[in-house]
């Protein structure tokens, strides 16, 4: 193998992993001492791995993928609770209390309902928060909103409209989903520390059209994954727009106030 | 709150936040979506009997991508190598308009590229997948598959190729 080949299988491998990965690092290092071809070719490598990534990522979900699967664990957990119920002495002390609770419940569905789409907030920043440690990969690199916005456009439902940020320095981003619904997911530096934004259509999580900005601790989100990382998740919608913004506690709030401009 | 309602709750939680790319994950492993589908399905239910016993739930996804691959080698030792065929366009549903013309364009080229990724058969297809879509590195990919790194290089190298050939010719059409 000659040493342009070594260095090609270097480079497809270092081009799956994050800028800023020291073995990526070392191998563009090799890259600017070769120059010439082997700048070329690496930018053509990365280009075609957004390319191939959107492409091979874009299937159709079929309706209600995600009722079918929560109802497994809702079976299964209500055969087991039933197990442990006709086996247990409560059994019957359950069985008395169970009008009640049915009627606290109806009330209480009633009271959540006119208090607004809390469950669907709660889903929101779960997904989220968990997306932002889990896969904050982005398939377009780029600083520019508008190169980004041009390369989504298509794989998105609706218009890509940036959220005015204070002090946020893009760094990519990529076409995803929540649950089911499609978003853009862009990430961003903030000093050392990265944030997550996301924008979605406030319909498909049944939000107003227009709310005011909620703060979500990450303190408060059922998040096993995000439980040490001190998040907090940020949720609003303008005109139809939703956005939600995960960052670090001190500064979720800060990096999307009414003064920011849009980038 | 009770173990079975936490374990309820993660489980909730998984099925949101990883159920979509599991889904495009078999899909594109198996090219048609019912069993794609199930694939998922059978996913889910290992991983709601299996919850207990994950210590680490910060690698959640990785599991259940290793449930998936190993349902989906279970299938293609039962059944058989499936003939290789163009996922369902569902054009009897759609009515062919002016307007749809472009949406069938598009549905038709997204299908010659799940076509392309058949064709190359599941050694060449399925680490060029796990590279793509399920985000492992390449060593990762050799580690899992028990091949040698440079073995995984040259089959993701070769699946590049192919869909590259397959894209290009969807453009200049």
């Amino acid at each position: 193998m000659s040493n342009q080949d070594i260095l090609r299988n270097r480079m497809l491998e270092a081009s799956f992993l994050e800028p800023g990965d020291p073995r990526r690092e070392e191998v563009e290092q090799t890259i600017a001492r070769e120059g010439g071809w082997a700048g070329e070719e690496w930018v053509k490598l990365l280009e075609e791995n957004q390319r191939l990534s959107r492409e091979v990522a874009w299937v159709e979900l079929p309706a209600g993928l995600e009722e079918r699967l929560l109802a497994i664990g809702a079976r299964a957990g209500r055969a087991a609770a039933i197990e442990k119920m006709l086996g247990s002495r409560a059994f019957l002390r359950v069985a008395a209390v169970a009008v009640l609770t049915v009627a606290i419940g109806w009330a209480a569905n009633l009271y959540l309902r006119r208090a607004g789409p809390v469950h669907e907030i709660e889903t929101i920043a779960v997904l989220a928060l968990s997306n932002h440690v889990t896969n904050p990969d982005v398939t377009v690199i780029t600083l520019d909103p508008q190169y980004l916005e041009e390369h989504l456009r298509a794989a998105v439902p609706f218009e890509i409209v940036m959220p005015a940020v204070n002090n946020l320095s893009l760094i990519g981003g990529r076409s995803e989903s929540l649950g089911t619904h499609p978003v853009v997911y862009t990430r961003w530096a903030s000093g050392d520390g990265r944030c997550s934004l996301y924008q979605f259509r406030s319909s498909d999580f049944n939000l107003p059209e227009q709310t005011g900005k909620e703060v979500i601790p990450g303190s408060r989100v059922n998040c096993p994954v995000a439980r040490d990382k001190n998040c907090d998740v940020v949720i609003w919608t303008e005109s139809g727009r939703g956005y939600a913004l995960v960052a670090d506690s001190r500064n979720a709030l800060n990096c999307v106030s009414n003064r920011g401009a849009r980038p | 709150m009770s173990p079975n309602e936490d374990r309820k709750d993660f489980y909730e939680l998984l099925v949101r936040s990883h159920a979509a790319d599991l889904y495009r994950f078999a899909y594109r492993l198996c090219g048609e979506r019912e069993t794609a589908a199930d694939l998922v399905q059978e996913t889910y239910s290992e991983a709601w009997r299996s919850l207990p016993s994950l210590r680490q739930p910060e690698k959640a996804r990785s599991w259940l991508y290793s449930i998936l691959r190993y349902r989906y080698a279970h299938l293609q030792r039962d059944k058989g190598r499936r003939e290789v065929r163009v996922g369902p366009l569902e054009l009897a549903e759609m009515a062919v308009d002016e307007k749809s013309s472009g949406l069938l364009d598009s549905i038709a080229s997204r299908d010659r590229l799940q076509k392309a990724l058949d064709e190359l058969g599941d050694r060449f297809k399925e680490p060029f997948l796990m590279v793509f879509l399920e985000g492992l590195s390449c060593a990762e990919t050799a580690e899992v598959l028990g091949v040698p790194l440079g073995t995984v290089l040259s089959r993701i190298h070769r699946a590049r190729n192919q869909l590259r050939r397959c894209l290009d010719n969807n453009e200049n059409e």
